[in-house]
């Protein structure tokens, strides 16, 4: 029995893993515009005897039944509900599809019992959903029932996507992150098994297992204590493999719940996403699926991506996902003829860089070969057969080695007193120092010669990294699992798979292999043996190592070094610097990724001032989103800080994915304007932009000057010397500045100041039609209207921190009052107002008219309660005003968040 | 680089400084040929020879704008290099274009020293020229009764020009490190310019002792050692010395806190 300890960390672990597991995803489209509206409908949807899933179904205003759209279904993590994939909904929505949200049976308020993604459960959930969207006349069909639809999802909503894949052929496109090939090889993996686990079972992943289980079994209304809302087959296999066994019957469910039985039948283009810190599903599972699809034709990609069910992803890392995402469905469910991206690309932790291939293995892998030598040493020699190590497993499997805790994160998470081998217990054989780097990007693989007392053996094998100073790090905390057993006196070799790795073993480090008899995060023997392991005649360890991304460190040093060698030139002979920066200048962020993530920024002066605390938002493609809020409130900070022009104390912002340093070179595409202009006086209008625009090197056609000075109006005084100019003619000149070379994205610090009515005018125009053309705009201004009137989405900001995020018809709904003309007894139908849940305040304004301080989005409820209570609405109306809502949400945090707003008039 | 000096050049500011350096030495000449004749006949001052011949004329001009005059333009391009980009607003642009923080002051710090050192040169060849016009082409005296030929001469005034531009390296440093730090230009060039005149006043306090040693002008005029014959370089030698720690250390500060620092402005 766990003592109350565990069952509290395993509380708190499958919390974390549910988070985890729903985060993960994902939000598609594109094509359209992205700035498309929608409406959600929540409704039940009966799938199957007993089951009704609670659904939600999101409808872009551009999908009708003249322009029907195709649709996409997003499947969630274990243990959570359709909430969890709201946002990315909404945001594919925006995209032009039609999504459906449906919580998965036995979770949330969908009825049923946990199907653990099985065919005959989930998967019949997914046919009725597809059937579902067949009938809907805004969504587009392929033939009679069969509508144009993608699956989509993380984790366990990934697995309902390859599972659903192989079983319903009206599937169109499936992307599937962080998820399973098989749950035989991720819950009962064996390294010894050329199947990974599927031949013959391995050991039970019992810390993770138990979280998930947890999670599921431990929802309020259990009906069962012991099996909670699991279907009764699904927890008979879980009480057989946690009690250490694998019945053949069990074995045949994890595999059914499997895509890996049914590969063959998945025709469906798949984007495999898979996470680089990730215990529970690692790499592998994504390696045999992507395999397995591009042996039988089927388009496929797979990307390693840092982050996974031991580390969420990073807002960047997401916002990459999206995008990857929605590539891969424009591509496919769309026809758009933009490439859906590599088909192999993976991160690299120690640089930052992420490498793309044209297939895995990636092209030009070399395998490293390194034999098993006396006294513990790898050798680049030959293995010594007669070098036998002995380890020895204690009874009852205690102490164990630590390798990982699920959600915690591999060696990256862990304090390094955590990872512990017991020597008693090891036997491992570690290399020379490096000569060069070892990039591996695959799984290495041995031969090793082990026999028991036992006749049998558990072993866990570990590719180590060690340091030039001793200390042992485990790449992504990933372990290598292997149960062999027939070991007649003699032994036998084994064959052994090593986890699947993006890691680069610097020059000066060494390659250690070790085995350990125990882990702590698995189910291993507990029966006391006497294990002798030794390299075998045949070979010892291969690893495999990939060409470095982009193959660039050597340009990228020389780079550096002609950088160095350029600043040495030009303090002395002062030669021309201009060249050099044009060779750095290909490095200027992803394309796809977000314009701009503000993370946690906070920015504390000298004199103990916060001016900015904690602040967070994104601003997507295609948004003008407004920075509200009173002067001092942080506003110019935090441009100044997303603009490297101020070091923020903590926290960060990334510009397209790149983060930004003082200079960074990702802020060429950005156009600025910030704290009024800034122009030489004794230039011409004309010089100060031409110079300022070559001030990089960069070439004077790029800069589009004609057009931004067209913008400026200046007529013949743009050759007059700028100190003769007025200050709205400045002002019009910087805001020429920041559009030279039409960049992909402009901030702008109260763009209006000093403007007239008439171009104060023009300038939203402007703003509005660079957004219309796929841009970008984040602009800050103090005045309510300004950002009513532009933009699409407000961050409001008060003393440095941010009090609201969101779609400005958000805000609006926020503080909107709804007046209802009730005629007769409006005392009444105050007091039956009054008493709905969500009304704030009800005021009676005479006449029998009152206004209800309540969400805009509550009229039904307001409606239904008046007409239940017998009364007459003779009219409805909504009232909104920035401006309140602005005065609410400022005083509701001057007085330290109280909320209630009284009866005022 | 060459953007950075069309910038600088198209400044009113620079004209009237390279007007005033270039009259300068033509304002010294004239009023020596017009006035006639040596000063108050005191031995030693270089002032009594400058009349023998251009290159007298052009050492006299480079004595005369070294002690002040020099300083301040120097002061001037320097100090006002980083902080008038600051005080106009432009700097938070260019950083954004994005210029490398490293590089803008390189480009900067080069420019400055690229105009201070046209500057340095302007004196003793306007000199020369004018002094020639005036006193003639032939070998120059020294004021303590020698005389070179005029190779020897020159050689000399372009030596002793040399040592002057590496002495104000110093204000070229120091002037630069302020404009890192304030927005007004006018705070850099004269944080500057007093620097130097503190310096050159505790100079005069004997009773510091071997601290003056180490005050940055200590040396300022140990060129005037290149007039005798043999030429003692053991002063000049502790001047080149002593200018090193006195540039570099400003100008690391300077980096290092200019790559670091919030851009307000």
């Amino acid at each position: 029995m766990p003592s109350p300890r565990d069952r509290r960390a395993t509380r708190a672990l499958a919390l974390l893993v549910a988070a985890t597991l729903g985060t993960g995803l994902v939000a598609v489209g594109a094509g359209a515009d992205p700035g498309t509206t929608y409406t959600t409908r929540q409704f039940r949807l009966p799938t199957a005897a007993g089951v009704t899933l609670d659904a939600t179904l999101f409808v872009p205003s551009t999908a009708t039944p003249e322009h029907p759209a195709p649709a996409v279904v997003i499947g969630h993590g274990f243990g959570g509900s359709k909430r969890d994939v709201r946002a990315d909904a909404a945001d594919l929505a925006r995209h032009g599809y039609v999504v459906l949200t449906p919580t998965a049976r036995g979770f949330g308020a969908s009825t049923g019992q946990i199907g653990l993604d099985l065919p005959e459960y989930d998967g019949k959930d997914l046919s009725a959903t597809v059937d579902y969207l067949a009938d809907q006349p805004m969504v587009r069909l392929d033939g009679p029932g069969d509508p144009r639809v993608a699956v989509a999802g993380a984790s366990y909503g990934g697995g309902l996507a390859l599972v659903g894949a192989s079983h319903d052929d009206r599937i169109d496109a499936v992307a599937a992150v962080i998820t399973w090939n098989s749950l035989a090889t991720a819950l009962l993996p064996n390294a010894a098994d050329p199947e990974g686990g599927r031949g013959e079972p391995g050991v039970f992943k019992q810390a993770y297992a138990g979280a998930l289980f947890g999670s599921g079994a431990s929802r309020p209304g259990a009906e069962a204590a012991a099996c909670g809302r699991f279907a009764a087959d699904v927890c008979a296999a879980y009480a057989d493999v946690s009690a250490g066994g694998a019945s053949p019957a069990t074995r045949a469910l994890l595999d059914r719940a499997s895509v890996a039985s049914r590969l063959g039948a998945v025709r469906a283009p798949t984007l495999l996403i898979q996470g680089e810190d990730d215990t529970l599903f690692p790499l592998a599972e994504a390696v045999r699926t992507y395999q397995g699809l591009r042996a039988q034709g089927v388009p496929v990609a797979m990307v390693w991506a840092q982050g996974g069910h031991d580390a969420p992803f990073s807002t960047s890392g997401e916002s990459a996902i999206r995008a990857r995402t929605r590539a891969w469905f424009d591509h496919y469910l769309r026809g758009a003829s933009r490439s859906p991206g590599p088909a192999f690309s993976w991160y690299e932790r120690t640089t930052g860089r992420v490498g793309t291939a044209p297939s895995y293995p990636v092209p030009g892998t070399r395998t490293t070969t390194f034999g098993l030598a006396a006294g513990g040493v790898l050798s680049t020699g030959p293995t010594d057969p007669a070098a036998v190590q002995q380890l020895a497993n204690p009874p009852g499997g205690e102490p164990s080695a630590v390798s990982s805790v699920p959600g915690l994160g591999g060696f990256g998470g862990l304090a390094g007193g955590l990872l512990s081998d017991p020597p008693s217990q090891t036997a491992s054989w570690t290399s020379a120092p490096l000569t060069a780097d070892l990039n591996v990007v695959g799984a290495a693989s041995l031969r090793v010669h082990v026999s028991s007392s036992t006749g049998s053996a558990v072993l866990f094998a570990k590719l180590y990294d060690v340091g030039s100073d001793g200390a042992a790090q485990l790449p992504s905390g990933q372990v290598a699992p292997l149960r062999v057993t027939g070991l007649a006196p003699a032994g036998r070799d084994v064959a052994v798979t090593l986890p699947t790795l993006a890691h680069t073993f610097g020059t000066g480090h060494r390659v250690r292999i070790s085995f350990v008899a125990t882990d702590r995060a698995y189910l291993g023997d507990r029966r006391a043996n006497v294990i002798r392991i030794r390299g075998t005649a045949l070979s010892g360890l291969s690893v495999p190592s990939a060409p470095s991304p982009s193959g660039g460190r050597g340009l990228l040093w020389a780079v550096a070094v002609g950088v160095l060698l350029a600043a040495a030139l030009a303090s002395l002979s002062r030669v021309v610097t201009v060249r050099v920066r044009r060779a750095s200048a290909a490095h200027v962020g992803d394309a796809d990724a977000t314009p701009i993530v503000v993370r946690g920024l906070t920015k504390v002066y000298g004199d103990g001032n916060r001016a900015v605390d904690d602040v967070s938002f994104a601003v997507e493609r295609g948004q003008i989103v407004g920075l509200l809020g009173p002067n001092g409130s942080g506003k110019t900070t935090t441009l100044r800080m997303a603009l490297g022009l101020i070091t923020p104390t903590a926290g960060g912002v990334e510009l397209y994915g790149e983060r930004v340093r003082p200079g960074a070179p990702v802020l060429r595409r950005f156009g600025t304007f910030v704290e009024g202009p800034g122009l030489l006086p004794h230039l011409s209008g004309r010089d100060n932009l031409q110079l300022w625009w070559r001030s990089t090197g960069a070439a004077l056609v790029d800069a589009h000057l004609d057009e931004a000075l067209e913008v400026a109006g200046l007529g013949a005084a743009v050759d007059k010397p700028v100190r003769s100019y007025s200050h709205g003619m400045r002002q019009r000149l910087a805001l020429a500045q920041a559009l030279l070379g039409k960049p992909d994205c402009l901030i702008l610090d109260e763009p209006t100041n000093g403007l007239d009515p008439p171009q104060i005018r023009e300038m939203r125009e402007l703003i509005r039609g660079y957004a219309a053309e796929g841009k970008t705009v984040l602009l800050s201004s103090h005045l309510l209207s300004e950002v009513e009137v532009t933009c699409t989405h407000a961050v409001v900001m008060q003393s440095g921190r941010v009090i609201h995020h969101g779609p400005v018809s958000e805000l609006l709904a926020l503080g909107a009052q709804v007046h209802i003309s009730v005629g007769a007894q409006p005392l009444r139908a105050a007091a039956v107002l009054g008493a709905v849940r969500g009304v704030r305040a009800v005021t009676d304004v005479g006449g029998g008219d009152l206004v209800v301080d309540a969400p805009a989005t509550m009229r039904p409820v307001l409606v239904r309660a008046l007409v239940e209570a017998g009364l007459d609405v003779v009219e409805v109306s909504v009232r909104s005003r920035l401006e309140d809502v602005f005065l609410d949400l400022v005083g509701a945090t001057a007085v330290g968040h109280a909320v209630g707003s009284g009866g005022e008039g | 680089m060459w953007l950075e000096l069309l910038r600088q050049l198209r400044r009113r500011r620079t004209y009237v400084t390279f007007a005033l350096v270039v009259g300068l030495p033509i304002l010294i000449v004239t009023s020596i040929a017009v006035g006639g004749g040596p000063g108050d006949g005191r031995q030693g001052d270089l002032v009594d020879v400058a009349s023998r011949s251009g290159i007298n004329a052009a050492f006299f001009c480079l004595q005369a704008a070294s002690g002040f005059l020099l300083v301040v333009v120097v002061a001037m391009f320097a100090g006002d290099a980083v902080a008038s980009e600051a005080s106009w607003g432009s700097l938070r642009y260019l950083l954004v274009r994005p210029i490398p923080r490293w590089r803008l002051l390189r480009v900067k710090l080069a420019v400055a020293a690229l105009l201070s050192v046209t500057a340095v040169l302007l004196i003793p060849v306007v000199g020369l020229a004018a002094g020639t016009v005036a006193f003639g082409w032939r070998p120059a005296s020294t004021p303590l009764g020698g005389a070179f030929s005029v190779g020897t001469g020159l050689e000399r005034l372009a030596a002793a020009d040399a040592y002057i531009a590496v002495s104000l390296a110093v204000v070229l440093a120091l002037a630069f490190l302020f404009s890192t730090m304030t927005d007004a230009p006018l705070a850099a060039v004269g944080g500057a310019v007093v620097a130097t005149v503190v310096s050159q006043i505790l100079d005069l306090v004997s009773s510091l002792g071997r601290v003056r040693l180490f005050l940055p002008t200590h040396y300022w005029f140990s060129w005037l050692d290149l007039l005798s014959t043999p030429v003692p370089t053991g002063a000049m030698a502790r001047g080149l010395v002593s200018a090193v720690p006195w540039t570099v250390l400003p100008l690391a500060v300077a980096f290092w806190h200019f790559r670091r620092k919030d851009v307000l402005s």
